[in-house]
């Protein structure tokens, strides 16, 4: 039987920051992508990733307000937040609310590989 | 000299009419008196001689008794019996003289039967006194036998007239005291009430409006105290209501005083001849003239005729036309010029006459430097946003075709991997050079082809062009059209970038469907060009009012797809055709765009 493959969830209204980390990851990890903040949710009521990418920035329903809901959800999953603001003040809004990783626009993907995997590797 | 009272005119004049009634009289009674006792003691003495004649007939001894009998009286004086041929015949009475020829004959026989009268005695002491002669003739005949001549005494009867003279005179003197008292009470009764109208005039005139006068007489001078007193009282009122008038209209004058003083605008006033009336304190500051200088003088005498506030406002004056908003250059203390702001109207009076001209001069240095920093403040603003917004949209293709580029070495001997790089780096730097493209459309002109354009036809295209995402969400669209044949002045394909971009973000608003509504009128403005409104409605979630000022912002969006310039070059567009774009939105009800551009028609 196959093993069953640990489950990363991208939030990004970007299309193709959405298709960059499935690319990254798609050999290891079943990546579920969600281009609004409803998607997300919807995916979230079934499933319970292992890990959540979130970009902060995102038109409508705000990335901040979408991680307030998923914290009350009480997930397991980790939390990255990835961000292209230059701005410090609302990062500092997200660290208080407690995430497990904060990752800037544009990132090094050897780092963020790494990153993600010892992540993982530390929840399981 | 003193003057003569009406007083004591009146008296002396009542008083003089009185004595000269009194004496008139008196001397008239007197004398009428004395006549009527003289004439009686006559009628007595000729009828007591003639009781004497009529006994003595042919009889002397009874005569001579009789004559004796009659002598007793005192009232008479003597009694003296003369024979046929006037001698002495007898006599007696106690003012004979002591001797007989002391006794005067008889001078001439009385011829007729009547007495003669003498007004005095004639025989003995001389005084008062009448003597009778009669003569005495023989029965039934003329002739005479002889001749009576009686002394009757008049001293009773004169002193009784003196008495009667006292009696007059005492009367007179009373009367002429009772008439002095008489006239002074007379008098007094018009000329007291008199003096007190005259005090309270000078009072009244001293400016004491409670002077009164009393007066109960019940007649003219009453009815003159009474209209005095009325007429004071309306003196009175009518002084208190013009002091009243003249404390507001001072009041008043403060007032306004004080408003132009308070203004925080230069006013200045100016005569039909351009001499200054008003100067107020602002405008000392602004034009940095001190008010004694200017006040009476003319703007040329005061600022030169090469002025430019001189020139404006001769100009303003003499042409009768208000200036507004006009702005001029003024020299400050400093050397740096100052920017003002030049009003004038013209002093109308309600027949429309000009009588002068009023001009407000507003400092705007301060303004229009701070408005310079403002508008600096605003584009830093506005960089900062468009900065940011840029950073944002860039880093993301630049994330992802780094990430590919650096995954390239290890996986690209991947089927599915070099696929994805195929479609996705190549759409990513599209991205950005879409990006890009737009931000030039943002900055540069454009080169416009503006002709009349029918706007039914290009609301046409734009549906048509939309018709996949109309379908694709099942939105009803309802077009309205006043005038089929309406024309704008636009160019055509950035009109229609323009509408295609409204009208997208209309049916991107209502992702479960709704309805769209294109509605165009003709708007015309009396005395302007004629407008067209494109109006696009949709019933979409809306945008909140907070955000409806932003929305032509660059980088600024609600929506999860897009750049957020859209909206900021299609405002750029409808703005470079001489359009305006409004927008009107309610959360959850929908929003409206209204385009309006410059009608074809009419113009």
């Amino acid at each position: 039987m196959k093993k069953e493959r640990k489950v990363i969830l991208v939030v990004d209204d970007h299309q193709g920051i959405l298709d960059t980390i499935e690319m990254l990851f798609c050999d290891e990890f079943e990546v579920i992508l969600a281009i609004d903040a409803a998607q997300a949710l919807k995916v979230l009521c079934d499933i319970e990733p292992a890990m959540i990418f979130l970009d902060y920035m995102m038109p409508g329903f705000n990335g901040i307000q979408l991680l307030r809901e998923i914290k009350q959800m009480h997930l397991g999953s980790k939390i990255v937040v990835i961000t292209a603001s230059v701005l410090d003040e609302i990062l500092d809004e997200v660290r208080w609310l407690g995430v497990d990783g904060l990752v800037r626009k544009p990132f090094d993907v050897a780092q963020i590989m790494d990153f993600t995997e010892d992540l993982i590797r530390q929840a399981s | 000299m003193q003057r003569t009272t009406l007083r004591r005119r009146l008296t002396l004049l009542f008083w003089t009419i009185i004595v000269s009634v009194v004496v008139v009289m008196g001397v008239f009674i007197a004398r009428q008196g004395k006549l009527v006792l003289i004439d009686q003691a006559r009628r007595t003495g000729v009828a007591l001689t003639r009781s004497i004649s009529a006994t003595a007939i042919n009889d002397f001894f009874s005569l001579e008794q009789k004559a004796e009998e009659a002598a007793r009286d005192p009232e008479v004086a003597y009694i003296v019996l003369y024979d046929k041929e006037g001698n002495v015949a007898a006599y007696s009475g106690q003012g004979i003289p002591g001797s007989e020829s002391e006794i005067p004959p008889l001078k001439e026989i009385a011829p007729g039967k009547d007495p003669i009268v003498t007004g005095s005695l004639l025989i003995g002491n001389p005084g008062p006194g009448l003597d009778i002669v009669l003569p005495v003739l023989l029965t039934d005949t003329d002739q005479i036998w002889g001749t009576v001549r009686l002394g009757l005494r008049l001293d009773r009867i004169y002193s009784q007239v003196q008495k009667t003279y006292w009696v007059i005179f005492m009367l007179g003197l009373s009367g002429v005291l009772i008439g002095w008292a008489a006239s002074a009470h007379f008098t007094s009764r018009i000329t007291v009430p008199l003096g007190n109208l005259v005090d309270a005039t000078v009072k009244v005139s001293d400016g004491d409006f409670n002077a009164r006068i009393e007066a109960s007489t019940g007649d003219e001078i009453q009815d003159l105290a009474e209209n005095f007193n009325w007429m004071v009282a309306r003196l009175k009122d009518q002084r208190n209501n013009l002091m009243e008038n003249l404390q507001e209209i001072s009041r008043l004058k403060h007032y306004s005083d004080l408003v132009i003083l308070s203004m925080t605008n230069g006013l200045i006033t100016m005569d039909a001849d351009g001499e200054i009336i008003t100067f107020n304190r602002k405008a000392e500051e602004i034009l940095d003239t001190p008010a004694g200088q200017a006040l009476g003088s003319t703007p040329t005498e005061i600022w030169g005729q090469s002025n430019s506030v001189t020139r404006l406002l001769a100009e303003s004056l003499s042409k009768r036309s208000p200036i507004s908003d006009q702005e001029i250059q003024w020299p400050g203390k400093t050397g740096e010029d100052r920017i003002l702001e030049l009003n004038t109207a013209l002093v109308q009076e309600e027949n429309g006459r000009v009588i002068g001209l009023l001009a407000l001069f507003h400092d705007l240095t301060e303004k229009k430097a701070l408005e310079v920093k403002v508008r600096r403040a605003d584009r830093l603003a506005a960089m900062g946003t468009l900065a940011a917004g840029l950073a944002h949209e860039i880093k993301n293709p630049l994330t992802a075709v780094r990430a590919f580029v650096q995954m390239l070495p290890e996986k690209h001997d991947k089927e599915v991997f070099r696929e994805k790089f195929d479609r996705i780096v190549p759409r990513e730097l599209d991205r950005v050079n879409e990006l890009l493209e737009n931000l030039l459309d943002l900055v540069r002109t454009p080169k416009l082809k503006i002709a009349p354009l029918n706007i039914t036809e290009c609301v046409d295209y734009v549906l048509e062009t939309l018709e996949p995402e109309i379908q694709s969400r099942s939105i009803i669209v309802k077009r309205f059209a006043d005038d089929e044949g309406l024309q704008v002045h636009a160019d055509n394909s950035y009109l229609n970038r323009a509408l295609y971009n409204i009208a997208l973000n209309a049916v991107q608003a209502m992702p479960d469907g709704g309805t769209l509504t294109v509605e165009t009128t003709a708007n015309p403005v009396p005395g302007k060009k004629h407008l067209a409104d494109i109006r696009i409605s949709d019933t979409g979630t809306g945008i909140p009012q907070e955000h409806t000022k932003d929305i032509f912002n660059p980088f600024f969006t609600s929506k999860e797809k897009g750049t957020g310039l859209g909206l900021a070059i299609t405002n750029k567009i409808i703005e470079d055709q001489g359009g305006t774009i409004l927008v009107e939105s309610e959360r959850g009800e929908g929003t409206t765009f209204t385009v309006t551009l410059p009608s074809a028609a009419g113009n």
